[in-house]
């Protein structure tokens, strides 16, 4: 049976973390890999960051961006830009409108007593069955989430964000029968 | 005629249907702007409620409360009120009278004043809720050099930028840079340059652009970067690092992650609260500027409490995007407000499938867009389409030749619904798509398959334009060209990047650019001429016979000297003959004209005089053809400037000033454009300094001060160069005045940095080393010159070559390496002698005497003063024989010559004695004068 409506991925962006200078915030090559693996099967990707707005993510040296790929494509892809650019809020996501997520940056590690933010969203979407990918997942497993329903694949290379989102939009398109078409 | 009708403050334009006070536009929906034209036009006189319904509303029946509805409105615009009325006044039973006193007057385009240039366009409406976002990036302003007003389209990034560059008052320059109106990153320092009047063809742009730039405190406005958004990111840095008073204000959707960047991101405006009631509702900047709108659209509107949800669930809906707004607003002209409140619900529940999670802002102002473009009519959408093809503003006579027809209708249709937005500036009235309004429409262009055909007709009208425009497009000065103009050039870009693109018409492109070099030219935008000139002349080249008029004029720009780098001379000349060619197939004597000057001018700037004078003698010949009695003077002028150069300065001086005499009855014409040079500056040049050679030295800087004087008041930047060059600076240094030396060399260096003049800077740097030369630096005098010298060669001018020689002879000399010194100088002579080339001669041979001194060679020096003498003596040239003189004079000579005997040429020859042989031997055979090695 077609799905109603097409697949849809959640893009959460960790912001760098001033305080401590190792973590910087998502590189852009590991954002474009996803997006466009999303995008070119006809997914929708929803790009989002704790407080909404321009998610600072890192870009490779302009030299250096010619010749990726993914990241040329992105800079001269106006939508692309402007949904990095304007990311949506935390407090925006509603999680049933998502087939799937995948956190990019340092989402730190759980926190007691935390109600909001990335680590309770994951949470989120994980007990509502959704399968759900964090780079780098240092420091959530083991002992510390429980996926409950839905399944948390972990990464701790940036070169793992393209077979991720693959993993990723293959469970998602399974969950159901495939994009719209 | 186009008629404007001015009353208080507001001036009123019924053929653009645009209202203004004091130069800002004030909103009005069009029945409100028709109920306005009417009355204003019969100012004075009762106009009866069923004259103006039958004007306004020809073709439907209108109740007489829908008139009163405008009348209101119309009143709130004009800040009227009915107890005390100021403009308009209702005769009770009778009708309305306009009765403030109109003065009518006409605006045909180019009677208008000018418009100051980088002066922002004048802001449309009020500015709602952003009181805390302009004083808080004013702060950041205060502290940085470089803030960054950031957010999503249509947020009001550009109208927050506007109110902060008005209200700031630390005195700064001003400058408005609009970014998206350039697609190409590269453009970023070319748009700056041409805002700042810096040339294109600077050799360092951006180092060039920091100093004119960092001449007074200055806040440079670059609005919308966000496309070419790591090209503005380095041309800010770079002008960042090279400046100290320069500072930016950047409105950007995403920020320039530039060093010492300031972000103030910009919130989409309040809205209100679910739960609001009407008060509050009315209260939410979001709310006020809907109300705005609506006011303007409907002649008036009071949010009523059955509207207040309806209005607060629409801005809501729409985020709070300010543009999102208006274009919902615009269209309550033709919707109630809550047909418009479902109309935008059913068209998002489509976009969001149910889901709850929020639209990205850039999806709602997209899907606001699709809204907007699916309610407007077929014509219309085509309409909005078409105006696409335009960059920047446009008038409205363009508007209308690009949509055809019914062209004002559309666009004032347009102009209700919020899509295209009214600039007015003073008189004149500009229209625009907000960029983000453009590229939609452009996409939903190119998407019909229309792109051609409509970019065809903007080209048309283009050349019209342009042609149209030619004879002021020459003789005006630059900066009423660029008022008047420099909105044309964004368009004419996109127009000439279509053409020579993949889908383009080619030769429209080739005839759009020679009408349109002229502007390039004043506007200095050298490189973008040099690349549609190229690009025309390969698609003529490659279809021969097209257009053979058009090739020839193609030549001819492509030689003029602003297109020809120092690096590539050879492509002038090669233009030039190719040009020439066509011309005389054509028999086209006019262009003949200009190919044959042009060579004469590049033969005397190779030191080939005697060429140049073969070529002064052909285009003499060829003035008996031309039909302006101005080119048999300038026919004149050339073989005389030839004869300076020949050394023959006496009949030089006879020739100019003949020919000046009688080019001062012609009127004045278009002789600077075709023969580049101002006719008479250029006669000036060549008479002064045959008066300085022949003894009046006095007189001649005097005439060269006035002339340069001259080349300032008609603002040519070529001849004032010209004169630096070719007058100034070589007779302030011959005269031995250094202070005077130093000024204009300093002046001409600054003239040629902002203009495309490289050789003339080249010039510049090395009439310097002489006088770093002169204060006992000989070694970086070398430095100084040698390259500069170098780069002069290879670029084919040699003209001042002897000059420089002699510079470089004497710091040679004077660090010991005589060898070299006189080998140098004896190389010049020997060339001077094959071209003809004579006039600096003497001093050469003065030169090589003074090497002799030092090498404590008294036969040599007798010899070199012996030649220098009877050369000097020989040209007439006074002036030589007095420094010759003064040398022979002075003690180094003296005692030299005391010392070893060796016969004095000059008192010999002032005794009527008998030349020693050997001197005169020596002085023509300079070879025979080994250095001591």
């Amino acid at each position: 049976m077609p799905r109603a409506q097409p697949i849809r991925l959640l893009i959460i962006l960790a912001p760098a973390d001033a305080a401590r200078e190792k973590m910087a915030g998502p590189r852009l090559e590991t954002v474009a890999a996803a997006y466009y693996l999303f995008r070119d099967r006809e997914a929708e990707v929803v790009l989002a960051t704790p407080a909404g707005g321009d998610a600072g993510v890192v870009k490779p040296h302009p030299d250096r961006s010619a010749r990726l790929t993914d990241v040329a494509r992105f800079l001269a892809d106006r939508t692309a830009r402007d949904d990095l650019a304007d990311t949506l809020s935390l407090s925006q996501i509603v999680v049933e409108d998502f087939d799937t997520a995948l956190c990019l940056g340092n989402c730190g590690g759980p926190r007691a007593g935390e109600a909001t933010g990335i680590i309770p969203l994951l949470a989120a979407l994980l007990c509502a069955g959704r399968p759900v990918g964090v780079i780098p997942g240092r420091g959530l497993l083991p002992g510390g989430e429980s996926a409950a329903n839905g399944l948390l694949l972990l990464a701790e290379r940036r070169s793992w964000a393209l077979p991720m989102a693959q993993a990723l939009y293959a469970l998602a398109a399974a969950s159901g029968a495939g994009p719209a078409r | 005629m186009e008629d404007e009708f001015r009353f208080g403050p507001f001036s009123l334009r019924p053929d653009r249907r645009s209202l203004s006070r004091n130069g800002e536009a004030v909103p009005l929906g069009s029945r409100a702007m028709d109920v306005l034209i009417c009355l204003v036009t019969h100012a004075g006189e009762i106009r009866t409620q069923a004259q103006i319904v039958a004007q306004v509303w020809p073709d439907t029946h209108v109740e007489e409360a829908n008139l009163r509805v405008h009348v209101s409105g119309l009143r709130k615009a004009l800040g009227d009120n009915r107890a005390n009325p100021g403009f308009i006044t209702n005769v009770p039973g009778r009708g309305y009278m306009f009765v403030a006193p109109v003065t009518r007057v006409d605006a045909t385009p180019g009677r208008t004043g000018p418009e100051a240039r980088g002066v922002p366009p004048a802001a449309q409406g009020r500015l709602f809720g952003r009181e805390d976002a302009v004083r808080a990036a004013m702060a950041q302003l205060a502290k940085g050099r470089l803030v960054t007003l950031t957010g999503p389209g249509g947020v009001g990034k550009s109208a927050v930028a506007r109110a902060i560059l008005s209200r700031l008052d630390d005195g700064c320059r001003k400058v408005w840079i609009d970014l998206s109106e350039i697609d190409a990153g590269e453009r970023v320092p070319t748009v700056a340059a041409t805002a700042f009047g810096v040339a294109t063809r600077s050799r360092d742009l951006v180092g060039a652009l920091a100093q004119a730039m960092d001449d007074v405190p200055t806040l440079v406005v670059l609005d919308s970067c966000e496309h070419v958004v790591e090209a503005a990111t380095l041309f800010v840095e770079t002008i960042l690092a090279g400046t100290a008073s320069v500072r930016f204000l950047a409105t950007s959707r995403e920020p320039l992650r530039a060093c010492g960047e300031r972000i103030h991101r910009l919130q989409p405006l309040t809205t209100p609260a679910a739960d609001a009631g009407t008060a509050e509702v009315a209260h939410a900047p979001a709310v006020q500027l809907f109300l705005e709108r609506a006011d303007a659209a409907l002649g008036g509107y009071e949010l009523s409490d059955a509207d207040a949800p309806l209005v607060a669930l629409i801005c809501q809906r729409l985020d709070g995007i300010a543009l999102a707004i208006e274009l919902a607003a615009g269209r309550l002209e033709t919707m109630g407000i809550a047909a418009l409140a479902a109309s935008l619900s059913d068209s998002f529940s489509v976009l969001t499938r149910g889901r709850r999670t929020a639209l990205a802002r850039h999806q709602t102002l997209r899907a606001t867009l699709d809204w907007s473009y699916m309610l407007l009519e077929p014509a219309e959408q085509r309409a909005l389409q078409a105006l696409s093809v335009f960059r920047g503003r446009f008038p409205a006579e363009a508007a209308e030749a690009v949509l055809g027809g019914d062209g004002a209708e559309l666009l004032a249709a347009l102009i209700a619904k919020s899509l295209v937005v009214l600039e007015a500036d003073r008189s004149v009235t500009f229209y625009r798509l907000l960029d983000t309004t453009r590229i939609y429409a452009f996409e939903t262009l190119e998407g019909a398959g229309e792109l051609e055909a409509v970019m065809g007709r903007l080209g048309r009208h283009l050349l019209g334009h342009l042609e149209g425009a030619g004879p002021y497009l020459y003789s005006g000065t630059t900066e009423d060209v660029a008022t008047g103009f420099a909105h044309v050039v964004p368009s004419l870009r996109a127009c000439l990047d279509w053409a020579f693109g993949e889908t383009g018409d080619s030769l429209i492109g080739a005839r759009l650019t020679v009408a349109a070099l002229p502007l390039f030219f004043k506007l200095s935008l050298c490189d973008e001429s040099l690349a549609a000139v190229t690009a025309s002349i390969h698609f003529l080249d490659a279809n021969p016979d097209l257009d053979e008029t058009l090739r020839m004029k193609l030549y001819t720009a492509l030689g003029w000297p602003q297109l020809v780098s120092a690096d590539e001379p050879e492509r002038g000349v090669a233009a030039w003959h190719a040009s020439a060619r066509i011309a005389e197939r054509l028999g086209d004597v006019d262009h003949q004209l200009r190919a044959v000057w042009a060579l004469w001018v590049d033969a005397v700037n190779r030191g080939e005089p005697g060429q140049g004078l073969m070529l002064a003698e052909r285009f003499a010949g060829l003035t008996a053809a031309s039909p302006d009695p101005a080119d048999v003077c300038v026919g004149r002028r050339m073989p005389a400037a030839t004869l300076h150069w020949l050394g023959r300065h006496e009949a030089a001086a006879a020739g100019l000033t003949e020919m000046l005499a009688d080019y001062e009855y012609l009127p004045a014409g278009g002789h600077t454009i075709r023969f580049y040079f101002d006719q008479k500056i250029t006669a000036h040049i060549i008479l002064s300094r045959c008066r300085w050679f022949l003894g009046d030295e006095a007189g001649a800087l005097e005439a060269v001060e006035a002339k340069l004087t001259q080349a300032r008041s008609i603002r040519h930047t070529a001849s004032l160069s010209n004169v630096l060059a070719e007058a100034a600076c070589p007779l302030a240094l011959a005269s031995d005045d250094d202070a005077l030396a130093a000024r204009y060399v300093a002046l001409l260096k600054e003239h040629t940095r902002l203009a495309s003049l490289d050789v003339w800077h080249t010039y510049a740097e090395c009439f310097e080393s002489e006088l770093v030369q002169r204060q006992g630096d000989s070694a970086g005098c070398l430095r100084q010159l040698r390259p500069n010298l170098d780069q002069l060669r290879s670029s084919g001018f040699i003209l001042f070559e002897p000059v420089f020689v002699a510079t470089e002879a004497r710091a040679l000399s004077r660090l010991g390496r005589h060898a070299e010194a006189l080998g140098i100088v004896d190389r010049a002579l020997a060339r001077g002698r094959r071209s003809g080339g004579s006039w600096w001669a003497p001093e050469l041979y003065r030169e090589r005497a003074g090497i002799c001194l030092r090498m404590s060679d008294a036969a040599g020096a007798a010899a070199g003063f012996d030649a220098a003498l009877r050369m000097a003596r020989a040209a007439g040239a006074t002036a030589l024989v007095r420094r010759v003189e003064r040398d022979m004079t002075g003690p180094a000579f003296t005692s030299i010559y005391k010392s070893q005997l060796v016969p004095r040429p000059g008192r010999r020859q002032a005794r009527g004695e008998q030349e020693p042989p050997h001197a005169a031997r020596s002085a023509d055979t300079p070879s025979d004068h080994p250095g001591p090695g």
